[in-house]
């Protein structure tokens, strides 16, 4: 159980998933809550996302295969190159759920990244980036 | 070992096993059935990461699996499975189908996501359920197939015993690890605060508790709340033979389950659910009995019993 120990020197990065409603307000989306399937897993899909990790195993998906030859190799891959498709899932998945005439459906989903500074237990919320799409 | 010193250690009969495949399998089976496959059908694959004998299976596979109808014929054949395993119906089947696709079905969530061990022990438990008699008793199969259940105590005992082994091994291991990796670090003060606090401050976790925040300043405390935890983990094993050890150490380990819920977001209840392999199920039904209430209900149990539903008896 909780094989791993923290580190708190090292500072971590962390993910908060995020909606933009139709009536403009920002709203927070648990993706546990999408897919809770993943209730255990989710959190380290988000990460390895971000970091191109599916590009990086022994034989990746055919159409990431096909991007990796149209860009050149892994060195020319953007961060996070198919974050905006996971994000795009996660938003119809949203959105299904609602009728079609809900102003509670999303217009644009995002992921916003922050960074927990190291060896302090303050600062939890430093703000890194965020990737949009709009729907 | 003589059959007698089996008997003491743990149970040895065909109900004993029966109970826990019931016990085990409606679990699994109620999971499933409140879990949205057809959402994880929309996630792309282009995402995925397959490991182990995962990445055997082609990509074609999983694209034609990962989608809403691919996802909802999966837990069709785990529906199914899980409920005629729970019933013990066509067990000898069912169980193995079970185990396979929900061991298959681990490896697909893990392929999105972290490498979660929560319901490994579980995976273990359905394989040594999907190779031994286990519906000898409790089973639709005793019921219309008369099975008549097998003498002697290696054929129910030993299961039982390897289920306990292989639970206690999940904690065993875990501390194992724990030392091999971080040695005498894994005590540092900071550890537990931050370990908690980072899986607290996103929202990619089933629950969102921020009771973590507090720790920092209960950080002398931690030390000891883990090294009394990492004790417990190497103690686990006694949990397997001592009547007296068994009610503490799993009590403790509903109470340190519980505890990860709130303060780290992170649960366990697959290893919860595991936990009914320590339980002597004809041991507490004898105890029950002697509750007038469910007496009557036994004894009408009993007559059904006479007609033909074996599996019931405890006697």
């Amino acid at each position: 159980m909780m094989m791993a120990g923290g580190n708190s020197r090292s500072g971590q990065t962390y993910y908060i998933l995020r909606g933009e409603t139709l009536t403009g307000a920002t709203i927070d989306l648990p993706a546990v809550d999408l897919t809770n399937a993943l209730s255990n897993v989710a959190f380290g899909l988000v990460s390895a996302t971000v970091e191109n990790k599916s590009f990086s195993i022994r034989s990746p998906h055919p159409a990431n295969v096909h991007l990796l030859t149209e860009l050149g190799g892994e060195q020319s891959l953007p961060p996070a190159a198919r974050l905006p498709d996971l994000l795009r899932a996660w938003a119809n998945i949203y959105n299904s759920r609602l009728p079609a005439s809900s102003s509670q459906r999303l217009r644009a989903i995002r992921i916003d990244a922050y960074r927990w500074e190291s060896g302090a237990y303050s600062k939890y919320d430093t703000y890194v980036r965020t990737w949009r799409v709009e729907l | 070992m003589e059959s007698r010193t089996l008997r003491k250690l743990w149970p040895t009969d065909a109900p004993a096993l029966g109970a826990i495949r019931v016990a085990i399998c409606t679990f699994v089976l109620l999971d499933v059935l409140l879990t949205g496959f057809m959402d994880v059908g929309r996630l792309p694959t282009t995402v995925m990461r397959p490991t182990g004998v995962m990445q055997v299976l082609p990509w074609r596979f999983y694209d034609a699996l990962v989608t809403p109808r691919g996802m909802l014929v999966l837990k069709f054949l785990l529906v199914i499975s899980l409920a005629a395993s729970a019933a013990g119906y066509f067990t000898a089947a069912s169980t193995k189908s079970a185990a396979l696709l929900f061991m298959f079905y681990q490896g697909l969530v893990r392929s999105f996501g972290h490498f979660n061990h929560d319901e490994m022990p579980i995976v273990y438990i359905l394989v040594v359920l999907a190779f031994t008699p286990c519906a000898d008793a409790f089973s639709v199969d005793a019921w219309f197939r008369r099975v008549k259940q097998r003498a002697g105590t290696v054929v129910y005992g030993y299961p039982i015993l390897l289920m306990r082994v292989l639970v206690a091994w999940s904690y065993f291991s875990s501390a194992l690890i724990k030392m091999r990796v971080g040695g005498f670090s894994y005590f540092n003060p900071d550890n537990l605060p931050t370990l908690a606090i980072s899986h607290s401050l996103d929202n990619f976790h089933a629950t969102h508790y921020r009771l973590a925040l507090w720790l920092p300043n209960f950080r002398a405390a931690t030390t000891v709340i883990v090294v009394i935890v990492v004790l417990w983990e190497f103690l686990f094993p006694l949990a397997i033979f001592s009547r007296i050890a068994r009610p503490m150490i799993l009590g403790f380990g509903i109470l340190f389950h519980l505890t990860t819920i709130f303060f780290m977001n992170v649960s366990f209840p697959y290893h919860l659910a595991a936990y009914v392999v320590f339980v002597d199920w004809p041991h507490v039904v004898t105890r029950l009995k002697k509750i007038p209430f469910l007496s009557q209900y036994h004894r009408r149990l009993q007559s059904l019993s006479a007609r033909g539903l074996p599996g019931t008896q405890f006697d």
